[in-house]
């Protein structure tokens, strides 16, 4: 193996900092691009695939902001008959934490402690004392790993919300802190008592015995498409019309949302690569031939055609690849957030594609300035005055 | 051929060829130079000089004829065995000094170091000894801007024998300096060819430098018209 001179290398860029820095640049924000696309794109398949399809969701028809009567419970079991495993409800109790600024915002839902856990308990991990202690206090509450840490919450935390839908203040202690099993479940998010926030509402004078939303975990997610159209089917000439979807379809109905955007972007983005080969293939070409006569220095001293060749495509790879490095790792640090909506989700395949799209832009730049390089005569080059 | 020449030219010709229109720069030439002698080639311009030096160094093939190292044929190698060939045994010294301007002195003297098996460290001991040959191992860290033009062709002469080659080839190496330089270089291959038996043909328009050599061939239109021996012996 032939030893290629990198000082070189290293001094030409050194020496022409802009021009490599303007091409690294070009590199980064083609392949950034490229990276957040399809992080998205991954994001919002894989959210649909987490998302379960066996949990069927019903809400108020008018919109998610509606609420149902609790007393439509007992029906809803009864519609299932036995493909149901369990049913519990959320209710959305929204409200103000510290002050209204957007960080103190978090989800918090009244509950039913017993099904919640039948229902969601897969999704999450919390220790079976902090379970136990939970459902035995009134006004005990839970809360996700990440709102612990950025409310600096604990165990026995007094946690006091003044209600705006319901009126009254919660007061309540925090008993348990889960993590999350799967993406889709919320570490952000407080649970309570449904009855407390129930019986505090109705005490002020505010609305009582109505939940957000049911959601019945089945047995078989086979069910779950004809379950929803006879739910919806039966409370359609009720006073309370309802929607019922799986979590699944409701995701799906967001992802929807989006449209053609991503192929748009994906269009968007092969443009910009594109531009990008041309500045990269431009900056290779450029140095080849400022170096004419360094190239025939380095022939002459018995440097070979293979080795300039080598030496050329070193550099545009070095170029291209730090470019698409340094994107993929901005890429990389956005897995697992949310991002417009959809939990970014960056896999390794996401990160090995984002470098060899760099690596290919370093190959189709450096190729024809590498050819020229090599191909170029002795003589020649060093008749040639820079 | 006789053992004591190093280089042997037998009917060279050399042909340059533009838009159809042929060029005899050397036709059916003969030289020798002889092994650690300082020769030296004179003649007008565009009479074939550099050319010849280019072949003797394997940069270019003659188009006929022989051109033959230690009795080995250059022309019949291959284009990557002549480049191994060339970095074990032959220093290159151009009129432009042609050091690379991005590197410090002492990065291109070690240059040529990174086709030989030496090591990191061995290379730069060896180039710094090099520098120490020429007088500028307190200059190694400069680059070539940042010299003189009498300096920066010292630094290209310890490039050229870094990697300790039989024979050095130097095109007009004193035709950009100034007097005092040009004398510093000068002396400083007549050294290299007495106390380390180094080959060297230069090629000069300077009669005065040409008289620091061992033999003198004047050339017109690719024919040697003359040879004088040099004073110095
Ligand atoms: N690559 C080339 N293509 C065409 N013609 C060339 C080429 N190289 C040299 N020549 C021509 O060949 C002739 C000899 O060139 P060469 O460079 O050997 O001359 P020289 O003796 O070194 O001249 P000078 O003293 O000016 O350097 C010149 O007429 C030159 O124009
Ligand atoms: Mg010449």
């Amino acid at each position: 193996m032939p030893r290629i001179p990198f000082r070189l290398i290293l001094a030409h860029a050194r020496k022409n900092k802009l021009r490599a820095l303007l091409t690294v640049g070009s590199v980064f924000m083609a392949v950034m691009i490229f990276g957040f696309l399809r992080t998205f794109i991954v994001g919002m398949e894989t959210s649909l695939n987490e998302c379960n399809a066996a949990r069927v969701v019903t809400g108020s028809r008018l919109s998610l902001f509606a609420h149902v009567p609790i007393k439509l419970q007992p029906e809803l079991k009864a519609l299932a008959e036995d493909k149901a495993l369990g049913i519990t409800h959320f209710t959305w109790f929204g409200g103000i934490y510290l002050n209204s600024d957007p960080e103190h915002y978090w989800g918090r839902f009244g509950v039913d402690v017993e099904s919640f856990r039948v229902v969601y308990g897969g999704d999450l991990n919390m220790p079976e004392g902090q379970w136990t202690k939970w459902s035995a206090t009134r006004q005990g509450c839970i809360i996700g790993a990440d709102l612990a840490k950025d409310e600096q919450l604990t165990i026995g935390s007094r946690v006091r919300v003044s209600g705006n839908i319901f009126p009254g203040e919660l007061d309540l202690e925090v008993l348990g802190i889960y993590t999350s099993k799967v993406r889709s479940f919320d570490q952000k998010t407080m649970f309570f008592h449904w009855d407390y926030m129930n019986e505090l509402s109705r005490k002020e004078g505010g609305r009582a015995d109505v939940v957000s939303t049911f959601t019945m975990l089945l047995k078989s997610p086979q069910d779950a498409a004809p379950l929803c159209s006879k739910v919806d089917a039966e409370f359609e000439s009720s006073p309370h019309r309802t929607l019922t979807m799986t979590e699944r379809m409701f995701q799906a109905q967001f992802n929807a949302m989006w449209g053609n955007l991503p192929l748009f972007f994906g269009i968007l983005g092969g443009v910009v690569l594109f531009a990008c080969l041309m500045v990269t293939s431009n900056t290779m070409m450029l140095n080849a031939r400022e170096r004419v006569q360094e190239t025939g220095v380095l022939k002459t001293l018995g440097f070979t055609a293979p080795m300039l060749l080598c030496m050329t495509m070193v550099e545009s790879l070095l170029l291209c690849l730090l470019g698409g490095g340094l994107a993929m790792l901005l890429v990389q640090s956005v897995d697992g957030k949310m991002l417009m909506f959809v939990i970014a989700s960056v896999p390794p395949s996401t990160v090995w594609t984002g470098l060899g799209i760099a690596a290919l832009l370093g190959v189709l730049s450096g190729l024809f300035p590498a050819l020229m390089v090599s191909r170029l005569q002795i003589v020649e080059a060093l008749r040639r005055r820079a | 051929m006789s053992s004591e020449n190093l280089v042997h030219f037998e009917g060279v010709d050399k042909i340059y060829r533009r838009g159809g229109e042929e060029l005899h720069v050397l036709s059916g030439l003969n030289l020798d130079v002889r092994r650690g002698e300082f020769l030296a080639l004179m003649g007008p311009s565009g009479c074939g000089k550099s050319t010849i030096l280019n072949l003797a160094g394997g940069l270019d093939v003659p188009d006929s004829g022989v051109v033959s190292f230690n009795g080995e044929d250059i022309g019949a190698m291959s284009e990557s065995s002549r480049a191994a060939w060339r970095a074990r045994n032959v220093g290159f010294i151009f009129q432009a000094y042609n050091l690379i301007p991005v590197l410090t002195a002492r990065q291109n003297v070690a240059l040529p170091l990174l086709l030989t098996p030496l090591s990191s460290a061995q290379r730069k001991v060896q180039a710094a000894k090099a520098l120490q040959l020429v007088g500028l191992e307190d200059r190694s860290e400069h680059y070539p801007n940042q010299l003189s033009g009498g300096q920066e062709q010292r630094v290209a002469i310890a490039r050229a024998i870094a990697t300790d080659p039989a024979m050095l080839l130097a095109d007009e190496p004193t035709g950009d300096l100034d007097a005092a330089s040009a004398e510093a270089v000068l002396k400083l291959l007549k050294g290299l060819c007495r106390e380390m038996g180094k080959t060297i043909v230069m090629v000069t328009h300077d009669p005065k430098a040409a008289e620091q050599a061992d033999r003198t061939l004047k050339l017109d239109k690719g024919v040697l018209v003359q040879a004088t021996h040099g004073a110095a012996h």
